[in-house]
C-alpha cells in the first residue's frame, strides 16, 4: 500500500530536479571536481563550466541552466556584477554563490540579494549538493 | 594693573598724608613748647600712625598704603635733619635721620619689608636717646625759642615741607614708571613665550594625528594583507578538500581519478606557495625594519 502512494511523488521528485547547471569559476581544478561530483548525483545532466564573467554571459545567452553556481573572487570582473546582470537576464533560476571565503561581508551580501538562494563556502561536498539539487 | 592708576594712587595718598603729616607739625610746634622730647617724639609716631590709618583706609593694597606713608615719612625727617643743623643741634642728629631715609629709599626699592619698620623704630630710639642725654635744657630752650617765631617763618617752613614731599613723589613716580616698564616689558615676553608654547602644542597635536593617522593606515593595510593571503591560502585549500570528495566517489574512472589525482598535486604545490609567500613577506616587514624606515623618513623630513 505504502509503495503505491509513493509512486507518484517519486516521479514529481525526478522531474522537478534539476538538469541543467553552470559553474561560473576561474578555478579549473575546482570546477573539474565540482562537475564530477554534480554528474554523481545527477547522471544525466547538463553541465557547463565558464572561467570568467564574459564566458558566462555568451553561455547564458543561449541557454539558461536551472541551476548557476557563481564563484565571487575572479579576474577583470567579479562574481557580484554577474549577480547583478543575472537579475534582468534570468530572476526565477537558481542561483548559488560558490566561494572560498568565509569573509562576513561577502556572506552578508549574498544575503541582500533576493535572486541569491544561498552563500556556500568552499569546499563542495556531495552532502551539499545533495541538499542544494533536492 | 593700569599704569595710570598706580601713579595716581600713590601720589595722591601721598599727598592726603601729607596734608596729615603737616597738621601733625603744628601740633609738634605746640607740644614742643611743653618742653619734653620724648613726649615730642611718641606725639611724632602717633601723627604717623594717623596718617597710616587715614591712607590705609582709602587704599586697599597694602604695599602702595605704606610707600605712600614712607613718602611723607622721610620727607619730615629730611626737615627734621635740616631744621637741627639750622639750629646748631648738632649734625650728629642729622646724620642719624639721613641715614635712615637712605637706607629705607634703598629697601623701598626692592620691596616693602618689616624690616624698614624696625630699622625705623630702632632709628627713632636712637633719635630720642641722643636728644634726651646729648642736649642740654639751654639747647633746648633755643629749640623752643626758635620755633616761637612769628607765624610767617612756620608758614614758609610748612611750605617747604609741601614742596619737598611733592619732589619726593615726582621721583617715587618716575622709579615706579621704570619699574612699571621693566615689568611690562617681562609680561610681554612671557606672552610671546606662552604663545611659542600654544604653538609648539599645537604643532604636536597636530604631529600626533598625523602619525595616528599613519598607524592606522598601516594597521588598515596589514589587515587588507592578511585578508588577501588568507583568502588566497584558502582557494587552494579549499580546492584540494573539493578534489578528494570527488576522490572519494564510488566507480571513478582510472581516468577521470588521474586526472583528479594531477590537480591534487598541483593545488598542493599551489598552497605551499602561497604559504612560503607569507613566510617572506612576514620576514621582510617585521617590525624592526618598519620602525627603522619609519624613523630614517621622519628624519629625510627634517
Amino acid at each position: 500500500m505504502k509503495s503505491v502512494f509513493m509512486i507518484p511523488f517519486k516521479v514529481e521528485m525526478i522531474k522537478s530536479n534539476p538538469r541543467s547547471f553552470i559553474i561560473v569559476d576561474d578555478d579549473p581544478a575546482f570546477t573539474f571536481a565540482a562537475e564530477m561530483l554534480i554528474r554523481h548525483l545527477v547522471p544525466e545532466s547538463n553541465i557547463q563550466s565558464k572561467h570568467s564573467v564574459d564566458e558566462a554571459l555568451s553561455a547564458l545567452e543561449q541557454y539558461i541552466p536551472d541551476i548557476i553556481f557563481v564563484d565571487i573572487n575572479m579576474p577583470n570582473v567579479n562574481g557580484w556584477e554577474l549577480i547583478e546582470k543575472l537579475k534582468t537576464i534570468c530572476p526565477h533560476k537558481k542561483i548559488f554563490i560558490l566561494s572560498s571565503s568565509i569573509d562576513q561581508n561577502d556572506i552578508r551580501k549574498a544575503q541582500s540579494y533576493k535572486i541569491v538562494n544561498d552563500f556556500i563556502s568552499k569546499p563542495l561536498t556531495i552532502n551539499r549538493l545533495q541538499e542544494i539539487i533536492r | 594693573m593700569d599704569k595710570q592708576s598706580l601713579e595716581y594712587r600713590i601720589l595722591r595718598k601721598s599727598l592726603i598724608a601729607a596734608i596729615v603729616a603737616v597738621s601733625g607739625f603744628l601740633v609738634h610746634d605746640i607740644l614742643v613748647q611743653a618742653d619734653s622730647l620724648v613726649l615730642i617724639e611718641l606725639a611724632g609716631l602717633i601723627f604717623f600712625s594717623i596718617c597710616y590709618v587715614v591712607v590705609r583706609k582709602q587704599e586697599k593694597e597694602e604695599n602702595i598704603a605704606k610707600l605712600s606713608l614712607l613718602v611723607i615719612f622721610m620727607a619730615y625727617m629730611l626737615l627734621n635733619a635740616a631744621f637741627y643743623v639750622n639750629n646748631g643741634m648738632g649734625i650728629g642728629l642729622a646724620v642719624l635721620y639721613i641715614s635712615g631715609i637712605t637706607f629705607s629709599h634703598a629697601l623701598v626699592h626692592v620691596k616693602y619689608r618689616w624690616y624698614v619698620t624696625a630699622f625705623y623704630s630702632i632709628n627713632f630710639a636712637a633719635m630720642m636717646l641722643v636728644e634726651y642725654f646729648y642736649y642740654s635744657t639751654e639747647e633746648v630752650e633755643i629749640l623752643s625759642a626758635t620755633l616761637n617765631t612769628p607765624i610767617i617763618s612756620k608758614a614758609m617752613f610748612i611750605s617747604v615741607a609741601i614742596v619737598f614731599t611733592t619732589l619726593v613723589v615726582m621721583y617715587l613716580k618716575k622709579e615706579y614708571s621704570d619699574a612699571y616698564d621693566l615689568l611690562s616689558k617681562n609680561r610681554k615676553k612671557l606672552e610671546e613665550k606662552s604663545r611659542k608654547i600654544e604653538d609648539m602644542n599645537a604643532f604636536l597635536d597636530k604631529k600626533v594625528v598625523e602619525r595616528t593617522e599613519s598607524l592606522f593606515k598601516e594597521q588598515d593595510k596589514l589587515l587588507k594583507y592578511a585578508f588577501f593571503h588568507s583568502h588566497n591560502v584558502r582557494s587552494p585549500l579549499t580546492n584540494i578538500l573539493t578534489i578528494k570528495e570527488a576522490l572519494d566517489l564510488p566507480d571513478l574512472e582510472a581516468n577521470s581519478k588521474n586526472k583528479l589525482l594531477d590537480e591534487l598535486k598541483e593545488q598542493s604545490v599551489k598552497l605551499d606557495n602561497e604559504i612560503k609567500k607569507i613566510q617572506h613577506v612576514i620576514q621582510s616587514e617585521n617590525y624592526e625594519e618598519r620602525f627603522h624606515d619609519s624613523i630614517q623618513s621622519r628624519n629625510d623630513k627634517k
